[in-house]
């Protein structure tokens, strides 16, 4: 896996710690204390429609504020900022955000975003999708819009569900958990975001979960800043709909047992097989600079054949 | 009774009314796709042309024909369904060098 | 439990529905039914459970998820023996129902609104292979912009698929409309898979009181499933899905048209073999006080309840108002309405739908159409718009549509022939007013 240096400097204003023992300030970040630059939250957001339909204690803000801090500290320029989302918890997300936004139909955010970045090859796309919406019924458009490496960035809040819906079994619910339709255990295998991502040719392909804030925040960063398409799945909590039926339906036990389950990349790669067991390996899984980009490779080519 | 392909080249009146046709578009018979000749295809290419006297039966054309166009008689090669032949030249190709019983003639020359 | 106990319950109980001819003896005698509170959803679902379909594909959407996922619960405690197949999608499911259906399986899904859209491509394959099936719709607006709340939007979308079209009015005639809906479809005359509408919200999530009739007379009253073209039949074998060239299209066509025309007389032999069963009788339509009525409206589904409560209203004031509720919106009974709608003065048909561009919404214009025929006698007829996207519909706008069309009645030419009850705003000046419409229609 090749690791360039930028993701090694990212690595090491942050170094992760696999986290056993989970506050409750870690969640709010805000409050923590290695979280250097200030960020006025309400200038991303659009006030009148706070506070958020999300359960309380739901992944899904957490991600939000660390999308707009990845933005906040890249400085990018709101109006060159479009999100597109689709249908779910996240699809919320694009009418919370104060940025040029695209609420689609289920499953369709990576059409949309397609063709918002064809016609507009200066926005900065950001898709913030769900694991139902990217990897059920828009998993054919995740396939492509990875293998035609388009800049972009794909966020999938990975909540192990349907949340909306209210709670039935997705492409990644782990096998065996409850769920509203599957009341004696899923028996379905999973999507393992992060391989798929890889094989179908994204070109930054990241992991992390919301227990560790400030790390979503650098994957998200990162993906904004590399050229291609990027995949960052953000695992979430949905105490609701999952954890309920199968862990906790705190959302602080539930966050806490994600945590548990994460191992870091930097850590990872000194465990072994048997060691890595029922873990999840977050961090910057994939990133290669190697594959051309399609948009500028489509205005490039357009304008040989114009000259 | 369905038609099991494309057009039958059959006149209306030989045609069944709805009434006799199975619901849903339904198909019962099996082997059926020999009635949908697909011979004129060949129009604008080649006509295999089979010469039994220098032919050693080795059958090589026979498993290589991709539309199963080598009509068999007791195990003999005894010669071509134009109905169905695309005229992809296969055969005249895999007829051993030392035989070359299959010849290509230009479709045209026939029309 | 008496037919006056029941007639006090709420508005969408069961007082369209004829219980005044229930026979009381078979309804008392029947002790194995239960009078219990459900929703909609759960009504669908405890009649797939009693039905017990051998497939139910599925994907979750509001407001008719609850369906699948009582299935899911009922297949878990062994109350039923169906195969629940959790899809990735919508197209997903009517494909995985159109595949068990070819294979010979009687197949139950449920969707909504975008999800019935999604499965658009696989709505005219079911059709055209005239494969029965039975799908649950919890009608809801299509987006954009996006909507939760009901209308009829997607279901008149769909009403050219091919398929059988039911708009239920009360959770105890959904569960109905659920069981009769298997009969009609697999009977071996019509053969075409069948939508059983109910409201979103309005009842797929409101309970009422309804009857749960005993499993095992469900069961009979539905009979096991047989086809006669099957996959998988060694001694049969058949092919699905072929190719049709232009000489033999229209034929199919013409064998969907026969199924959905004998469909009419199908459903009311169940309807009537329904009510000699469980003593709940349907038809076609659902008249209400229309014997004598000068003037009445038409209208589908949950909201007919409203218009029967201000139509009681309007007759002790000792106006002859009525209402038309149609159950089926295909096949289309138009001589029925047709018969009930001659007599009448002035006519007013509410859609709950919307068809951007078009001479009114869809049963207006199938209604207009249907009383062509008869121009010179037929009544004055309006089309009201109403509910859009879940817009409530109150009591004072129907008394308001009730004034129009006596106005109307009473020559008053200023009636405009399509409005959207209940909208803010002017009207747009040139938008289909009573002086461009004017047809010759009303015009005695």
């Amino acid at each position: 896996m090749s690791r360039p240096t930028k993701i090694e400097n990212i690595r090491r204003e942050c170094p992760l710690q696999p986290c056993t023992n989970f506050s409750a300030e870690e969640a709010s970040c805000t409050a923590a204390p290695w979280d250097n630059r200030r960020v006025d939250y309400p200038d991303y957001l659009r006030n009148d429609k706070m506070p958020t339909q999300w359960c309380s204690g739901c992944g899904a803000g957490l991600v939000m504020k660390a999308l707009i801090r990845a933005v906040n500290e890249l400085q990018w320029d709101k109006n060159k900022v479009a999100i597109v989302s689709g249908i779910g918890c996240s699809g919320r997300m694009s009418s919370y955000l104060d940025f040029n936004t695209l609420h689609t139909p289920h499953g369709r955010t990576l059409p949309f975003a397609t063709g918002l970045k064809l016609a507009k090859p200066d926005a900065h796309v950001i898709i913030v999708t769900g694991d139902g919406d990217a990897l059920a019924i828009g998993g054919n458009h995740f396939l492509h819009a990875c293998r035609r490496n388009i800049d972009s960035t794909l966020i999938i809040i990975n909540n192990f569900i349907y949340g909306l819906t209210g709670g039935q079994f997705s492409p990644t619910t782990p096998v065996g958990s409850y769920a509203e339709t599957s009341p004696d255990g899923s028996l379905e295998p999973t999507f393992d975001t992060v391989n798929v991502a890889i094989a179908a040719g994204a070109t930054y392909v990241a992991r992390s979960a919301v227990s560790n804030p400030r790390h979503v925040t650098e994957m998200i960063k990162g993906g904004l800043a590399h050229s291609g398409m990027s995949v960052v799945e953000a695992l979430s909590n949905c105490h609701i709909n999952f954890g309920r039926r199968n862990v906790s339906g705190k959302p602080e036990e539930l966050i806490a047992w994600i945590s548990r389950q994460t191992v870091s990349h930097d850590i990872a790669r000194y465990m072994d097989e048997e060691q890595l067991k029922g873990r999840v390996v977050v961090g910057v899984l994939h990133h290669v600079e190697t594959r051309p980009e399609y948009v500028a490779n489509y205005y490039e080519k357009a304008a040989a054949i114009r000259n | 009774m369905s038609s099991g392909g494309f057009s039958t080249e059959k006149p209306d009146a030989e045609l069944p009314p709805w009434q006799e046709m199975l619901p849903g578009s339904v198909l019962d018979q099996a082997g059926n796709s020999v009635h949908r000749k697909t011979g004129f295809w060949r129009g604008g290419g080649r006509r295999p042309l089979l010469d039994l006297k220098l032919c050693v039966q080795c059958l090589h054309c026979w498993i290589s024909c991709p539309d199963a166009c080598f009509i068999l008689s007791d195990g003999k090669v005894i010669g071509i369904d134009y109905d169905h032949c695309k005229g992809c030249g296969i055969c005249s190709r895999e007829c051993p060098p030392m035989v070359n019983a299959i010849v290509l003639i230009d479709e045209g020359r026939f029309r | 439990m008496t037919a006056s106990r029941r007639r006090s319950k709420t508005k969408n109980e069961v007082r369209g529905m004829s219980t005044q001819s229930v026979p009381q003896d078979r309804a008392d005698s029947d002790r194995s039914r239960k009078e219990v509170v459900l929703s909609g959803n759960m009504a669908v679902a405890h009649a797939l459970r009693q039905v017990d379909p051998h497939v139910f594909p599925g994907y979750p959407i509001t407001p008719s998820t609850k369906i699948m996922e009582m299935v899911a619960s009922f297949i878990a405690n062994g109350e039923m023996q169906c195969e629940l197949v959790a899809v990735e999608s919508e197209h997903s499911a009517l494909s995985v129902a159109v595949g068990a259906a070819a294979a010979g399986a009687r197949v139950a899904s449920a969707t909504s609104s975008q999800g019935l859209a999604f499965m658009w491509e696989m709505l005219y394959i079911a059709a055209g292979s005239q494969l029965p099936m039975v799908l649950a719709v919890g009608n809801r607006a299509l987006s954009a912009p996006i909507n939760g709340f009901s209308d009829h939007g997607e279901a008149m979308g769909a009403r050219d698929s091919g398929w059988l079209q039911f708009h239920s009015e009360s959770v105890q005639e959904t569960y109905d409309n659920i069981v009769q809906a298997f009969r009609i479809g697999e009977d071996r005359r019509v053969r075409l898979p069948v939508m059983v509408c109910l409201d979103g919200f309005v009842l797929t999530h409101t309970s009422e009181n309804i009857f749960l009739e005993n499993d095992e007379a469900i069961r009979n009253f539905v009979r096991p499933y047989r086809t006669e073209y099957t996959l998988l039949n060694p001694d049969r074998p058949v092919s699905y899905g072929l190719g049709d060239p232009p000489e033999f299209y229209m034929e199919h066509k013409m064998r969907q048209q026969a199924g959905m025309e004998r469909a009419l007389q199908v459903i009311e032999e169940v309807g009537a073999e329904f009510g000699r069963c469980f003593g709940r009788h349907y038809g076609l339509l659902d008249p209400y006080r229309m014997e004598d009525a000068e003037v009445a409206i038409v209208i589908l589904g949950s909201e007919a309840g409203r218009v029967k409560n201000v139509v009681d209203e309007l007759r002790a004031s000792g106006k002859k108002a009525g209402v038309l509720r149609i159950r089926f919106v295909r096949p289309f009974p138009d001589e029925q309405i047709v018969k009930h709608l001659l007599p009448l003065r002035a006519v007013a048909v509410m859609d709950r739908s919307y068809a951007p561009g078009a001479v009114g919404a869809p049963v207006f214009q199938e209604i207009r159409s249907s009383l062509y025929e008869y121009r010179g006698g037929a009544p004055h007829v309006i089309n009201r718009i109403y509910g859009l996207g879940g817009r409530e519909l109150r009591a004072a706008d129907v008394r308001t549509i009730f004034s129009e069309l006596d106005s109307l009645r009473a020559g008053n030419e200023s009636v405009p022939a399509i409005r959207l009850v209940g909208l803010r705003g002017e009207p747009l000046p040139n938008w289909r007013d009573q002086q461009a419409f004017k047809m010759p229609v009303g015009q005695s």
